[in-house]
């Protein structure tokens, strides 16, 4: 379903592209995927293999006790701490985070990690948007986000159990 | 500043980092299980790319053309200081749909913010792009985490970017001016 959806998107992009730029434009987007791909491949293949890995390394008692529904405040710090210096994107940080979730992690510290990863990413910040934004911008922007993995931790697990 | 310009054509620090923690679960999945741990790791991995490739073929491709459908520059005539709501929406929009890693949206970013983005549209751009992307949601947070925790982390934390836009500014304006000058607005703006 949501394959047929992308394939759709991607084919009326395309067909924009050739409308209003020509040839040309669609060389222009190929390229642009090309090299993302380029960048991406080695490290989203190591992604799959950690995940995978990470589920055999860490066996369901320690990651329940550590990052479990139970784990209280414990757990969401863990989460926040993990989450902010994890150097990876989505395809390293996603899978594991699912690994994780069947392994028994609570949705707390699930939440607390993916906010932290997205919002106070260290490296991402550091190689990143420091350079590219300026300092002033990167800095305040890093203070204001400091408290959102914490207050979206705490607010998750009630919402979660609306759903579950 | 000096140490963001080594960035180009270097073996990306991330990478090394990821292969570090490779090594390390690696490492730790022999010491426990031996071979057989290495054996169901791979395959486990095996099903997990092959999951996971065909959308995020799909998704790369999209994110490809749409960087040549929208280009920064015209939108962040439209997301000045004084843009008032249109800005801070114009900004959270392309914040949503700016698809790729941090290797599209920082440059991206840069371009909008030298074309005259203010400060809060662009907090409003950083923090919707870094929460709520479209293409993240479809291509890994759905299929992996399903749903339920999809949903719950979104409802917790949509507040997130409009809390930015309104605070990043305030924060901004109470940085010692040495450091405000540094903006790449103040520098690349003709």
């Amino acid at each position: 379903m949501t394959l047929v959806v992308m394939a759709g998107l991607f084919l009326t992009s395309l067909l924009v592209i050739r409308w209003q730029r020509g040839n040309e434009g669609v060389k222009e987007g190929i390229q642009q995927t090309s090299s993302m791909l380029k960048r991406i491949a080695p490290m989203m293949i190591m992604g799959m293999v950690i995940a995978a890995m990470a589920s055999v390394a860490l066996p369901s008692e320690v990651i329940n006790k550590w990052i479990g529904d139970e784990s209280g405040m414990t757990g969401i710090f863990i989460g926040i701490a993990v989450g902010a210096s994890v150097p990876a994107g989505p395809y390293v940080v996603v899978p594991l985070l699912g690994t994780l979730m069947v392994n028994g992690a609570g949705v707390g510290p699930l939440t607390a990690f993916l906010t932290a990863w997205s919002v106070i990413p260290i490296s991402r910040s550091l190689v990143w948007e420091l350079p590219f934004l300026g300092p002033p911008f990167a800095i305040s922007r890093f203070i204001v986000a400091l408290s959102f993995p914490l207050i979206a931790a705490l607010l998750a697990p009630p919402v979660f159990r609306l759903f579950d | 500043m000096t140490s963001g310009t080594r960035r180009k054509r270097r073996i990306d620090p991330s990478l090394l980092t990821l292969f570090g923690i490779l090594c390390l679960v690696v490492s730790v999945v022999f010491a426990r299980e031996g071979t057989d741990g290495i054996i169901e790791g791979l395959r486990s991995s095996l099903s997990l790319t092959r999951r996971a490739l065909p959308i995020t073929l799909l998704g790369m491709g999209l994110a490809g053309t749409l960087q040549v459908l929208v280009p920064p520059g015209v939108i962040g005539k439209y997301m000045g200081d004084d843009s008032g709501l249109v800005g801070l929406s114009i900004g959270m929009l392309a914040g949503v749909i700016t698809p790729g890693g941090p290797y599209v949206m920082y440059p991206i970013g840069n371009a909008l913010m030298a074309s005259g983005a203010g400060i809060g549209p662009m907090a409003g751009y950083v923090s919707a792009r870094n929460l709520v992307t479209v293409n993240r949601l479809v291509v890994w947070e759905l299929p992996f985490l399903g749903w339920p925790f999809t949903l719950t982390r979104i409802l917790v934390s949509f507040w997130m970017p409009i809390a930015t836009v309104i605070l990043v500014p305030i924060v901004y304006r109470l940085l010692p001016k040495v450091l405000r000058d540094k903006a790449p607005h103040k520098k690349t703006t003709e």
